[in-house]
């Protein structure tokens, strides 16, 4: 998964079950993710962070900034390419 | 860019700076390249030539927000080492299958205009030249 210790769905508790719980509750251009993406449980050891950046994403993707979807693909694939991130 | 254009997508990949692009989504990408290459050189005529460009302030807003959120997603991915799930990376295959199958539409496309072309003098045709292009036809098809 990363490099880093990760709590899985199945193992979290309190707070970060809570957020957790978010991140599948939140449609994202009209569905709902299947399980916790590695992006995101790779924050597992901090759940504030994990939700500012969840709440974030949520907020300016898949169709939800004032660009469409499309731009923000655009945008995104770009950026990746010129920071050769491998992700 | 048309949903599912794989062609712009992989250019945008490997060259984005010469991505074809309408001159707006030039505006946006070259500025969203200055701010993730070099973000101190951005000033405010960038801002003003993307207005120009037809955005909106909001839109100028959301530009900089998203440039900066995958900025710092490709930051926490490479920092972590994240990598792809099982399910996320056959996703990745998947699309990408897609998208060299619809990169050979073009060519199916011109196959179905010879075809309609070839039934166009195939209906002015004498019978005995129908059959012989009814061969052709289908070795078009075919092929």
């Amino acid at each position: 998964m990363s490099w880093v210790k990760e709590i899985t769905e199945k193992q979290a508790t309190s707070h970060l079950a809570e957020v957790y719980a978010e991140v599948l509750c939140t449609p994202l251009g009209g569905r709902r993710l299947p399980s916790i993406p590695n992006i995101m449980q790779c924050m597992s050891l901090r759940p504030q962070a994990l939700r500012s950046v969840w709440q974030w994403n949520a907020a300016i993707t898949f169709g939800a900034s004032t660009l469409g979807r499309a731009r923000e693909e655009m945008i995104a694939t770009a950026v990746s390419a010129l920071n050769r991130c491998h992700y | 860019m048309a949903p599912g254009d794989h062609t712009l997508v992989s250019h945008l990949k490997s060259d984005p700076a010469n991505a074809p692009l309408g001159p707006q989504d030039k505006a946006m990408i070259d500025f969203s390249l200055k701010l993730t290459h070099e973000p101190s050189s951005v000033s405010e005529k960038d801002i003003y030539g993307l207005g120009e460009a037809g955005f909106t302030e909001e839109q100028i807003v959301d530009i900089v927000l998203i440039t900066c959120l995958f900025n710092f997603m490709d930051r926490l991915a490479d920092g972590l080492g994240v990598e792809l799930s099982e399910e996320m990376q056959r996703l990745v295959e998947q699309n990408a299958n897609l998208g060299k199958m619809k990169q050979s539409l073009p060519c199916w496309k011109q196959l179905v205009r010879v075809r309609r072309w070839v039934s166009s003098v195939r209906y002015a045709s004498s019978i005995c030249c129908k059959l012989q292009l009814d061969g052709f036809v289908d070795f078009v098809v075919a092929h």
